[in-house]
């Protein structure tokens, strides 16, 4: 036990810079993600037809297909995949979060599409009647709303992306997982050192967790309030709202 | 007289000499998809007027209100503010508008609407609901903008409550805050979609009082309404809207002691019955 403890000091530095790695690219791959989320959410909310059309086909192929793929197969094709073509990204970090800010920002962006989507109608038609554009009617009437709603899925989201990160390690990127596989490599105790980086993992989920249950508590009358309760009822395939000329027909008259 | 920004100098001496109307409509229909909402209607609401508008649930009346700020668009017929066409009918190969984007939204500006489900926005509070069309739409600085917030609110006795978020409001104090947002535009006219039909009945009587202060001043209204008493009390001039048509116009009284037409009968006769 004794031994187990010197071992566990000696290792210390090491695991320290790893969850360091591990933290790191979580957070700059949500917000990566969120950013992507939010742009192809709102591309796949436009209506018209033409170039609009045409893009909406492509972020809605984008979105199926990186949901559809899993994300050590992203991975190998960014890193490994891609210098074939002539693509090299020599950094194994920068093509890792590439790799997750795609593949997260796709389900994301389903995130944000429903959020928008739940904000009663009546705040855009509130909006637009008093003389707001859509950009502005967007950007500081309905966006914000729906940012609230969206803040607690994020933040399951946010705790899934960082166990995600440990398969950075087949990239070689130095993370967790692959600090701990390198350590086994030299020293053969596999048992202590994934147990302790279980641990490690463990106590980063259970904070970002108790952040998260936090955030929602605070957020979530507010978010009852914005939707009227109604997110739970929007999947995938619910309609888009369509303003193109106006509001007018899901009103009693 | 306020002056919209629309008018060249010509037509500000014309109007000087003989106002328009604040809002004329002119034979104008809609349907949303193959069922026909608005079947020929024409309306004129002049200045310092209230109109309302009255009729069955379906008949059109929030549409035509919709019509007037041009939320909604339509098929065919014409849309004027303060003499000037703002728009017409429009299909798909051409857009209604009459005016430039900007124009629209500087007349909607000052015909703000008052809604049914209030329509308040969740994520500001109250002052902040009274605040931002002022600042984002009319370019008011945030000291302006909060002075002129502030007397809206002390309008219809809600300044103990600047700081609360609408979701903690009453019916009848979230319509309050309503009618102060728009208020607070500096409205030529204002358009109430059926203000107090959400509310619970001991919350109607604040919600009409402020209504009737503001007609009491001399406010311009568009008012659609279930509140018949109401509408006989305050209305200068009442519409009776029935499947698309403008039935029956005429004074409260007329309308309402002495209709013409059979189905304004019926209608009368049913509400006075309920």
């Amino acid at each position: 036990m004794n031994q187990y403890i010197q071992d566990a000091i000696t290792w210390a530095p090491f695991f320290g810079h790893g969850a360091l790695i591990t933290i790191v690219t979580a957070v700059i791959s949500m917000a990566l993600s969120m950013l992507v989320g939010l742009l192809v959410a709102l591309g796949r909310i436009t209506r018209g037809g033409g170039v609009l059309r045409v893009m909406r086909l492509i972020l809605r192929a984008y979105v199926e297909t990186l949901r559809g793929l899993p994300l050590i197969v992203t991975l190998f094709l960014i890193y490994f995949g891609l210098p074939s073509v002539g693509v090299t990204i020599r950094d194994p970090l920068v093509a890792g979060v590439l790799g997750l800010t795609l593949c997260i920002g796709a389900y994301q962006s389903e995130v944000f599409r429903a959020a928008i989507l739940a904000i009663d109608k009546g705040q855009m038609e509130a909006a637009l009647a008093f003389g707001m554009s859509g950009y502005r009617a967007y950007r500081h009437i309905v966006l914000p709303q729906a940012m609230l709603v969206a803040v607690p899925t994020l933040g399951g989201y946010f705790i899934g992306l960082l166990k995600d990160t440990s398969l950075l390690s087949f990239i070689s990127v130095t993370e967790l997982m692959q600090t701990a596989n390198n350590l086994v490599s030299a020293t053969f105790r596999a048992f202590e050192i994934y147990l302790m980086v279980g641990a490690i993992y463990l106590v980063l989920s259970f904070s970002s967790a108790w952040l998260v249950a936090i955030v929602e508590r605070r957020l979530r009358p507010l978010e009852t309030a914005l939707t009227g309760g109604r997110l739970s009822n929007i999947g995938a395939g619910a309609p888009a709202p369509d303003f193109s000329e106006g509001v007018g027909p899901l009103f009693r008259t | 007289m306020r002056v919209w920004g629309l008018y060249s100098a010509r037509e500000l001496f014309e109007h000087v000499i003989d106002p328009p109307a604040a809002i004329e409509v002119i034979d104008v229909w809609k349907s949303f998809g193959q069922t026909p909402v608005l079947r020929g209607i024409s309306l004129q609401i002049n200045r310092g007027e209230v109109a309302a508008i009255i009729g069955r649930s379906g008949s059109g009346k929030s549409t035509l209100l919709r019509c007037l700020n041009y939320i909604v668009e339509f098929e065919k017929g014409e849309v004027r503010v303060a003499g000037k066409a703002i728009a017409r009918g429009s299909n798909d190969h051409n857009s209604g508008l009459l005016v430039s984007k900007s124009e629209l939204r500087a007349v909607r500006a000052r015909m703000p609407m008052v809604f049914q489900r209030f329509n308040l926005f969740q994520h500001l509070t109250v002052l902040g609901n009274v605040v931002e069309p002022q600042r984002l739409v009319l370019g008011r600085s945030r000291a302006e903008a909060e002075q002129r917030a502030e007397a809206a609110l002390a309008r219809v006795g809600l300044v103990a409550r600047l700081r609360h978020h609408p979701m903690h409001l009453s019916g009848g104090e979230q319509q309050r805050v309503g009618i102060a947002r728009a208020l607070a535009m500096d409205p030529e006219i204002i358009l109430f979609d059926e203000p107090t039909s959400s509310l619970d009945p001991e919350l109607v009587g604040e919600v009409l009082d402020i209504i009737r202060s503001l007609a009491n001043d001399g406010l311009t209204m568009a008012l659609v309404t279930h509140e018949m008493q109401f509408a006989r009390q305050t209305a200068d001039k009442v519409y009776f809207v029935d499947s698309g048509r403008i039935c029956e116009e005429g004074t409260p009284e007329v309308l309402f002691e002495s209709p013409r037409e059979p189905a304004t009968k019926a209608f009368i006769r049913a509400i006075l019955k309920g």
